[in-house]
């Protein structure tokens, strides 16, 4: 699996440096745009690992990488494995980026004198909300990647990313059925639940908390595609 | 005798399409070619043995290790195969160097110094983009990337297609010297001929997924001959011919006859004033696979 995450990161070494810069500069527009740095910061959280699972995956089939990666001595379950793992480092790296992102651009536009940010009262560094907003960023993204991985190694970039919307869209109507069914239930009394229906009420502890069991979640619903994926990419003929 | 790869009754079934059943036995220490027209099966044939696709039935063997799950080849007997497919594998946004870290990441044997001597040798840049790299230079570089573990075996699929002449001869001394001490093996597909003609031991003919014929190169390039014969001569040929084989293989044409024979010598003494000519691996297939046969 280590050969497979290492080839992984090194084809898109380069990608992921374009990508950051790329992706710092829409960062700062999208803050002084919405005079709200963390609508800039979660905008990296989110482009960051959504490029990448697209561009890895576009990148397999060019040149017939993927057929030829399978000749390498890595089984079909480490590749599969080890994309997962490759997407899960690229979401910690991109976590930890975009919280130094976010303090290092707090304190500079703090600094200047009559910056949208600074009048607008967003200028402080809060790590705990910083955190709580780029782990909830990072747990809805990592529900993408649940949903689209499996197609993608599957059926490829192409025919991959014609299913997606029809899976996303079969979700959402499960989920309205689901929430149709509920009228009556006081979800807000569930303890946990009552965190992440109220948003946390601006207490940042109390966010980071209800985003982390929205990761938490997330990683299980990654953990329930790996196996899903194991299933597929098992028998995909070359 | 040791085989490198073993197959038995193989098998592989698409829509239309049935590969087999396919004995191909290949030893150690040999070239050996496949050749035949576009998708009579050799491509298929060298995705099942690497595992890219599974086999419906049948046996593979390779090194002596039967492949149980054909699509999990396991990682020891990969290791000791070197591939060469018909492009350059590696993705557009890398470098030369970044195959080398591929490399080195995969293979437990990787061999940085030589993958650079390679490299040098072949005048790869290492800062060097893949999309940069003409056709000639990303073969070099797969080929490469392929000795650069120290493979037992090396599978080319179409390697030297589109190459030019000198950059195909180069290709070939790699191969050649790859093969000089008499344990490597290799095993490639390819439309051209004439490279088998100058470095196969065998030659094996897939067409429409069975395999036509499997001959020494020698026998072929060497032995046989195509007797150039009137129409009228054919039917006395096999009239009077002692030690003819079973099924004769005429191509007729505007001014005369083709005749495939197995040993141009022996031909000549039984049938002097009928002029005889060496035979290409091309033409040779040309009357096995489109002449008819008597």
């Amino acid at each position: 699996m280590n050969a497979m995450v290492r080839s992984d990161l090194i084809i898109m070494r380069r990608s992921l440096i374009q990508l950051f810069g790329i992706c710092l500069i829409v960062c700062v527009f999208i803050a002084i745009g919405m005079e709200s740095l963390i609508a800039g910061i979660a905008a990296v959280v989110a482009m960051v690992p959504m490029m990448y699972m697209f561009s890895i995956v576009a990148y397999d089939e060019a040149n017939g990488w993927e057929r030829f990666r399978l000749t390498l001595p890595i089984s079909r379950h480490q590749v599969v494995l080890g994309r997962y793992a490759s997407i899960l480092i690229v979401f910690a790296l991109c976590d930890v980026l975009a919280l130094a992102t976010a303090w290092v651009l707090s304190l500079i536009l703090s600094a200047i004198p009559n910056s949208p940010l600074a009048e607008s009262g967003q200028g402080g560094f809060d790590p705990l909300f910083y955190l709580a907003g780029i782990l909830m960023v990072s747990a809805v993204m990592i529900v993408v990647a649940a949903i689209s991985t499996p197609l993608f190694l599957r059926f490829g970039i192409t025919k991959g990313s014609r299913l997606i919307p029809l899976l996303v869209l079969a979700v959402l109507v499960i989920g309205i059925f689901l929430t149709d069914n509920l009228e009556g239930v006081d979800l807000a009394s569930i303890p946990i639940l009552g965190i992440l229906l109220t948003g946390g009420a601006g207490d940042a502890g109390a966010m980071l908390c209800m985003s982390a069991v929205v990761l938490g979640i997330s990683l299980l619903l990654l953990a329930l595609s790996a196996l899903i994926a194991l299933r597929l990419y098992e028998h995909r003929g070359f | 005798m040791a085989y490198v790869i073993e197959c038995s009754g193989l098998v592989k079934r698409y829509p239309g399409f049935t590969l087999g059943p396919l004995d191909i036995n290949i030893e150690t220490g040999t070239i050996t070619g496949l050749v035949g027209s576009n998708g009579a099966g050799k491509t298929t044939f060298i995705k099942l043995l690497l595992g890219l696709t599974s086999f419906d039935s049948g046996q593979i063997s390779l090194f002596g290790n039967t492949i149980d799950c054909p699509e999990n080849l396991s990682a020891s007997v990969k290791r000791r195969i070197g591939v060469v497919f018909d492009t350059c594998p590696f993705p557009t946004s890398t470098r030369v160097d970044d195959a080398m870290r591929v490399g080195r990441a995969a293979y437990r044997s990787w061999d940085d110094k030589l993958f650079k001597d390679l490299a040098s040798s072949f005048k790869l840049d290492p800062k060097k983009e893949i999309q940069k790299l003409s056709r000639g230079m990303g073969m070099k570089l797969s080929i490469a990337f392929a000795l650069a573990h120290h493979p037992d075996l090396l599978i080319l699929d179409e390697a030297t297609a589109g190459l030019d002449p000198l950059a195909r001869d180069e290709v070939l001394d790699i191969l050649r010297s790859f093969m000089l001490d008499g344990e490597h093996t290799i095993l490639m597909s390819t439309h051209i001929t004439s490279d088998l003609e100058k470095i196969a031991d065998t030659v094996i003919c897939i067409d429409d997924g069975q395999i036509c014929f499997s001959a020494q190169k020698d026998a072929i390039c060497n032995e046989a001959g195509i007797a150039r014969c009137r129409t009228d001569q054919v039917e006395a040929i096999a009239a009077n011919w002692e030690e003819a084989p079973t099924d004769l293989h005429v191509m007729k044409h505007a001014y005369g006859t083709d005749l495939l024979v197995p040993d141009r010598f022996a031909f000549k003494k039984v049938f002097p004033d009928i002029p005889i000519d060496r035979i290409t691996i091309d033409e040779y297939m040309n009357l096995i696979l489109k002449g008819e046969t008597l």
